[in-house]
């Protein structure tokens, strides 16, 4: 662990709430100039975010960087324990590129703009504060954070008049799943520490702990920590949320929570599950497996029947997490790089996805797909970028997708063929819906739209501003993903040495 | 130089680029002659890359070319190279050639004639050169790679080009369903490589082909058949074999130059070509031996039986290409890769040829695409190089020398002992003598099934009577092309001759030197020696059979059908027989019976003496058209004629795989996933909110009731808690 005079994770942790309670309290100036300042302020975060991964680009640099640390309440072993290692320090880059992107996205919000923003740097805090956690009460609060934004994004600023129901039914279910969690934290506090010795929950302390757990207690906090992690991913049969949410949650919204709060379930999974209780983790392996394996059919399946487009969308998030899952189960460096990677092209593809579904609500004034049919005749470059992105989404080999997903089946395939088997099935499925999702929107006949804007152009300025650097991102981590592994691949080694489980991996 | 085939590699993506991205502001014929530029000068990259043997042999077989890191997890490390080798340079040399030709062909076909009598340049005619563009590319990156990865990388992209310029005509239902069709289905062999990939680079340690190809470990296990036969899928599914082959005749959607280019010369040899680079896995993987000339066999018979009755001239020539990738699997699954890759390039010039040809028909007759319409064109001065160019292409796919057809042909029939004959015939494994000459019956019986539907199709499309359509006159760089590829299938064929000659071997043998090192014979070359004349007999003498065997029937059933007229009625004037046929003739709805055409109804004698084609193959009219019948002729029912036209059904559906794969695969996924988006999961949220949020509800009611106010109940409750408490401590105690 290497400590850092400079606060700079702290910074990156605090500046969108800070950026959160201007926007709030400053009621006086401008709507323009806030919006611009909101932008500012992203772009500075962005910037930082990069300037936290600097370190890492080098190559092996094991252990936490730019740690801080004091403490906060002794008697209950918070500390504000703060340190990324190249996993954390790349997602964090992801969530800081999102914020921008759904800030900028978000520039065109009618409905009280300033606090949708506010709301979004919430977030957008919220979820870097999680991945930047080294202590696990720290984290647990974070975590919890999340959800005040998350659920104000969906109720406040959904699409129909079932958003509140929406909400609600996001927020119970992540919190169920979040309060098995705050047990087992609480009982790794109280029980675990070593007589004598102070309570702390400081991440390596506990993974030190743990190791004089019996495998049996180490089994049951290992359920409770993945009992949060897998509502918020989500896997089934958790998921009764998910495409009610997605579906109502505005898209700028969704950039953040698609794209960057899905992946705190999987990044939990990761840094509190098999890095935690490798033991545990390693016993279990086989029913998260599985589990992933039906999710990425299950959400397959739903994404063929699905007519909305948004729900497509959701259900084809949900498929594509469970190859996430399935990565990091893998318990090999394949896996779990592949696994990292994937978080990352997927917080760009599901994002870039729904914007461009917006982009095309706005046009047409419909989800439905029944409703739409040759719109490439009028659209050809919003019609380009949909199957461009389309595309990513169905891994075409050279898009960025593809790289996550071959390293993810690979490292499936170390542990068990069958699995790969069957993952792959899921790349047939999600070539299928995607293709009907397109080809029913822009190909085919022209049916009668009355509804579409009949003065809408193609792609305004503003979106190539939006969706260039997206498309940009795609192809060129589909080139080249080893800008990513190569920086992930020490940690993920070190990580999976330390906690004995290299020997799986290849 | 080696080094040039980055460069095959790079012009048709900047090609593409620039079209697709500053295609707007191009004028459409600039963007036509960047695109025809841009493949032209990767030609002459790839004549440069394919010349480096006569500089210095030594960097012949370059691999690892551009070489960077594609990724890296754990000890796996996935690069990205380009390969110039003689196997990689033949592919590009073809995919460019008959690539550049197709897109000089391109720019006359994509044009219409306007109302005005001027010919413009189709709608979407940037889009299409950008996608053929985008094509040429992804086949050169897939033939061209050093990887695995890569490799697929190319493959999913071909994939993709497909798929879009399949479904060029976007607007058209059925070319979209086509589109996706082929899409899917190309997205399981996809996924078979991608699997296959991973058992390769699990047991070598590589996903490279110059260091998983020639490891160790190919030596023995079982992992080589696991590996052989997901690649096989991939191959299979790109080369439409059986059972994956039905996407192929849909394809036929897509604008002819693009059946010509990606559905006959280039893309669906992509698996011959897979399986030839991957030959020392194929060639010890045993079940591969085995499973790939039964497939390659079958699908050719498969495809050629159901080339016999396809009304539509690009069915039967897409049939016709699936039969001949069968013929290259027999060859190349029992390890005469030479033969396949030969018998690949001297298709790739006569299948384009005879793509090329009908498309030059299809477009003078302004898109008609139904054989049984057609007829007489050979007289026409307009269709004369369609003419010479089909005939020359169906004498060489007849395998009739001196055309390419016959020496590549024979050199894959050759292969195979056709009596059981045990001496001079290659035999890896020491398979049965017997079931080798199975396969080669197989082969000897399409070879005549072969000659028999092309002149089948050449007789209802250039002799008979005129047809209805009247061809107008093509562009001249249309005839252009089919002239020069006219001489290519000539001249392709000299490469070797079974018995006699083979430049093709010491083009191939840097290949063989590299991979071929273990000691093991799998590389089996074309025998220049021992010349078989009975099976060179034989193998001719199919194809003239199914020559003759065509012309005549077909001059027999026209004669007939020529002796039934009755030029009786002649009430009707041509408005009155146009005005019928506005109303609709159920053509392209049911199949035509192939060997006798049925009693002839009074509609079509009208037709025939209003001076238009009496076609040999018509269906049964629809019903809402009035018919005249004699009353006293009453049907009979006629078990020979019903089995007949049973039979014709069954082949012009390609034995009905559609329906079982629809009945098997689409409809049930379909199916789930309505259930699922539609019932299971909206039932589940409704269980949710009003389950679980009811029981919240319903318990809270009851707990509201405590909440009575009345000092009296609280007391009662301290009272119980209190005695709860008291017995609890004493019970402790007690214990204690």
């Amino acid at each position: 662990m290497t400590f850092s005079d400079f606060p700079l994770l702290t910074i990156i942790i605090f500046l969108p709430f800070a950026a959160a309670t201007f926007l709030v309290t400053a009621y006086r100036l401008n709507i323009r100039a806030l919006y611009w300042v909101s932008v500012l302020v992203a772009v500075v975060n962005l910037v930082l975010a990069f300037v936290l991964l600097s370190p890492f680009i080098s190559g092996n640099t094991p252990g936490f960087k730019w740690a801080e640390e004091f403490t906060w309440v002794k008697e209950i072993g918070l500390r504000y324990q703060v340190g990324v290692d190249s996993i954390s320090a790349w997602l964090i880059v992801l969530t800081a590129f999102l914020g921008l992107v759904a800030v900028f996205a978000g520039g065109g919000m009618a409905e009280r703009p300033r606090y949708f923003w506010a709301a979004l740097f919430g977030l957008q805090g919220g979820i870097i504060g999680v991945f930047a956690s080294t202590n696990l009460l720290l984290f647990y609060i974070f975590w919890e954070v999340m959800l005040i934004p998350a659920y104000f994004l969906i109720s406040s600023w959904g699409e129909t008049n079932f958003r509140v129901r929406a909400a609600i039914r996001f927020v119970l279910f992540t919190l169920a799943g979040s309060l098995f969690m705050l047990v087992g934290i609480l009982f790794l506090a109280f029980v675990t520490t070593p007589a004598g010795s102070q309570f702390s929950l400081d991440y390596l302390q506990v993974q030190q702990n743990i190791r004089g757990l019996s495998t049996e207690t180490q089994n049951w906090l290992f359920l409770a920590f993945a009992a949060a992690f897998i509502v918020k991913v989500p896997m089934i049969p958790f998921h009764s949320w998910l495409p009610d949410a997605y579906a109502e949650a505005p898209a700028p919204a969704l950039a953040l929570i698609a794209g960057a709060m899905s992946k705190t379930g999987a990044y939990g999974f990761l840094r509190f599950g098999i890095f935690l209780f490798p033991d545990a983790a390693k016993e279990f392996a086989p029913w998260f497996s599985a589990l992933a394996l039906a999710s990425i059919i299950y959400g397959a399946l739903a994404a063929l029947g699905e007519r909305d487009i948004k729900r497509i969308l959701a259900y084809s998030s949900l498929s594509h997490m469970g190859f996430i899952v399935l990565g990091i189960f893998a318990i090999n460096s394949q896996g779990v790089n592949g696994a990292v990677l994937q978080m990352i092209n997927h917080g760009i593809v599901t994002p870039a996805l729904f914007l461009a579904a917006a982009a095309l609500y706005t046009r047409t004034g419909t989800n439905k797909l029944e409703l739409l049919g040759g719109l490439q005749n009028r659209w050809p470059r919003l019609a380009a970028l949909f199957l461009v992105l389309g595309l990513a989404s169905l891994g075409l080999p050279g898009l960025n997708q593809f790289a996550g997903e071959f390293l993810i089946i690979g490292g499936s395939f170390l542990a068990s063929p069958i699995y790969a088997a069957i993952a792959v099935v899921g790349l047939v499925l999600a070539a299928w819906y995607i293709m009907r999702l397109f080809q029913t929107a822009w190909h085919g006949p022209e049916p009668d739209l009355t509804q579409v804007n009949a003065d809408a152009t193609d792609m305004r300025r503003s979106e190539f501003v939006l969706f260039v650097p997206l498309v940009l991102l795609i192809i060129l981590l589909g080139i080249a993903p080893s800008l990513v592994t190569g920086v992930l691949d020490p940690a993920v080694n070190d990580w999976l040495r330390q906690t004995g489980q290299l020997a799986l991996g290849r | 130089m080696p080094e040039a085939i980055g460069l095959v590699v790079l012009l048709p993506l900047l090609g593409f680029l620039a079209i697709a991205l500053f295609g707007p502001r191009m004028s459409q014929r600039g963007a036509a002659y960047l695109a025809c530029g841009a493949i032209g000068l990767a030609f002459l990259a790839a004549v440069v890359t394919a010349l480096t043997p006569l500089i210095s042999s030594s960097k012949w077989g370059s691999y690892g070319l551009y070489q960077y890191d594609w990724t890296v997890a754990g000890s796996w490390k996935v690069t990205f190279g380009l390969a110039a080798d003689p196997l990689s340079a033949i592919m590009a040399l073809v995919v460019t050639g008959v690539g550049f030709l197709i897109h000089i062909y391109s720019v006359g076909y994509m044009t219409e004639t306007g109302p005005d009598g001027q010919v413009h340049p189709e709608k979407d005619y940037r889009r299409f050169f950008a996608y053929l563009n985008l094509f040429v590319f992804a086949m050169l990156l897939l033939v061209t790679a050093d990887n695995f990865v890569w490799l697929l990388v190319g493959w999913g992209n071909v994939g993709l080009s497909s798929f879009l310029l399949i479904g060029f005509y976007k607007n058209k239902p059925s070319a979209v369903a086509a589109a996706r069709k082929a899409f899917v289905m190309n997205t399981i062999g996809d996924v078979g490589l991608l699997l296959g990939i991973f058992v390769i680079i699990a047991n070598t340690g590589s996903a490279s082909f110059s260091q998983a190809l020639i490891s160790p470990a190919l030596a023995v296990g079982d992992w080589r058949e696991w590996a052989a036969m997901l690649l096989l899928i991939a191959a299979v599914a790109k080369s439409a074999q059986f059972p994956l082959q039905t996407w192929l005749p849909d394809a036929m959607e897509g604008p002819t130059p693009v059946s010509a280019l990606i559905h006959a010369a280039t893309m669906v040899t992509a698996g011959v070509y897979l399986i030839v680079r991957c030959h020392p896995l194929f060639g010890s993987s045993t079940v591969a031996t085995v499973a790939v000339p039964i497939i390659g066999a079958f699908t050719a018979f498969y495809a050629a039986s159901c080339a016999l009755v396809q009304t539509d001239l690009k069915r039967v020539l897409a049939y016709s290409t699936m039969s001949q990738l069968g013929y290259m699997f027999m060859a190349a699954g029992v390890g005469a890769y030479e033969a396949a890759m030969f018998h690949l390039v001297a298709h790739a010039f006569f299948k384009a040829l005879l793509f090329l040809s009908a498309g030059s028909i299809i477009h003078s007759l302004g898109g008609e695409q139904d054989m049984r319409d057609m007829g007489g064109l050979r007289k026409n001065p307009a269709t004369r190089t369609a003419w010479i160019g089909f005939t020359i292409g169906a004498l060489a796919l007849s395998g009739i020398p001196p055309f390419a057809g016959f020496f590549s042909k024979e050199s894959i029939l050759g292969t195979f002992p056709l009596f059981g004959q045990t001496t001079g015939h290659y035999n890896p494994l020491g398979m049965d003598p017997i079931y080798l000459s199975v396969i080669g019956w197989v082969g000897l019986i399409t070879a005549f099934m072969t000659a028999f539907y092309m002149f089948r199709a050449y007789m209802l499309v250039f002799e008979g009577p005129q047809g209805k359509l009247h061809p107008h006159a093509n562009p001249r760089n249309m005839s252009f092309v089919l002239i020069v590829l006219s001489f290519l299938s000539v001249v392709g064929g000299f490469l070797a001759m079974p018995g006699l000659w083979n430049f093709l071997h010491d083009w191939f043998k840097p290949v063989t030197d590299v991979f071929d090192k273990t000691g093991r014979e799998i590389w089996y070359p074309i025998q220049t020696e021992g010349l078989e004349i009975v099976e060179l007999i034989l193998g001719v003498g199919a194809g003239v059979a199914g020559i003759v065997v065509a012309v005549g029937l077909y001059t027999f059933i026209r004669q007939r059908q020529a002796d039934k007229l009755q030029p009786t009625l002649t009430s009707h004037t041509e408005e009155q027989v146009r005005a019928e046929e506005a109303t609709g003739t159920g053509r392209r709805q049911t199949g035509a019976p192939l060997f006798t055409p049925r009693a002839l109804d009074e509609v079509e004698i009208r037709r025939v003496i209003a001076g238009r084609n009496l076609s040999p193959a018509r269906p049964e009219a629809s019903s809402d058209q009035p018919r005249i019948r004699p009353a006293v002729k009453k049907k009979r029912l006629n078990p020979i004629k019903l089995g007949q036209q049973a039979m014709t059904g069954f082949l012009l559906y390609g034995w009905g795989f559609d329906l079982v794969y629809n009945m098997l695969f689409a409809w049930p996924g379909k199916l789930t996933g309505n259930l699922i988006a539609r019932f299971v999961d909206p039932e589940a949220e409704k269980a949710v909110d009003y389950g679980l949020g009811g029981a919240a509800w319903e318990g809270s009611k009851a707990g509201r009731k405590t909440e009575t106010g009345l000092v009296r109940n609280y007391a009662l409750g301290i009272l119980l808690g209190t005695v709860a408490l008291l017995i609890y401590v004493v019970v402790q105690t007690v214990q204690r």
